[in-house]
């Protein structure tokens, strides 16, 4: 079969490949000068630079596959990941548990109520009925003001800039 | 988001080939153009709508209209929205 594929980005280049290896026969089709799409690198003086932030982490199976196919994997080069806070103007790291605990901007009770939200956060199965709810609101209710301005506002902001606003709760 | 995050392991690491995406694009690239499919960079589309048979034709801006058994629209679904409307 005579296959089209319009974008260039991961996804189109992934069926691409994955077509061409089923024996299909396959255009791809791209607006930009080059394939990439939001995985493109730009020129930033002499440097070349990932235009914008992406992480591979251990469990992604999928995309560690395709690098092995690429010949690729080899090159991973893997680092642990630490988690920081800079707030009133300290920075804090918060990469365990025991950090999570000393971390002074929040109280004990602020604390108890984000890691409840991160726990229940990880058991909701029915992801549409928080489709319709604005992530901002669904943290502050759950984790309270104090660690949504703390915490949870930060984080929205790092990830989705202003768009955060216009982002529901299935998010999290 | 959280799903994808665990691995069961106690350590979360995080992974990044030398030289970045520029190196990944440039292998993938590559690899594409060896496995024999045609690619088409600098080629907007301007159109996409099925014919009575069952196949798809897409309206390029600066080519002829092409035929395909199936096409596959991997772009935003705003653009989706426009292409086919």
């Amino acid at each position: 079969m005579k296959y089209g594929i319009i974008g260039g980005g991961i996804l189109g280049m992934t069926l691409a490949h994955r077509l061409a290896q089923a024996g299909e026969q396959v255009t791809l089709i791209e607006a930009a000068s080059q394939l990439g799409g939001l995985a493109d690198a730009w020129q930033l003086g002499d440097v070349t630079w990932d235009r914008h932030y992406h992480v591979t982490l251990l469990s992604d199976m999928h995309w560690r596959g395709v690098l092995k196919e690429l010949g690729l994997d080899q090159d991973m080069n893997w680092v642990e990941t630490k988690t920081g806070f800079y707030t009133d103007g300290k920075l804090y790291s918060m990469s365990n548990n025991f950090e999570f605990l000393k971390f002074p901007p929040l109280g004990l009770i602020d604390k108890f109520r984000l890691g409840g939200t991160i726990f229940y956060a990880s058991k909701v199965k029915d992801w549409k009925a928080l489709e319709g709810i604005p992530v901002a609101d669904w943290l502050r209710q759950l984790s309270g003001p104090r660690t949504f301005e703390k915490i949870w506002l930060p984080l929205l902001r790092a990830k989705l800039g202003e768009n955060y606003t216009k982002t529901s709760a299935s998010f999290i | 988001m959280y799903a994808a995050r665990r691995t069961g392991l106690k350590k979360e690491m995080f992974g990044y080939v030398r030289g970045g995406y520029a190196r990944i694009l440039e292998r993938f690239t590559e690899q594409l153009m060896a496995e024999g499919v045609d690619v088409r960079t600098n080629q907007a589309t301007r159109q996409v709508w099925n014919l009575p048979s069952g196949r798809v034709v897409v309206d390029l801006a600066n080519a002829a209209n092409e035929e395909f058994d199936r096409v596959i629209l991997t772009t935003p679904s705003p653009v989706v929205y426009k292409l086919c409307p």
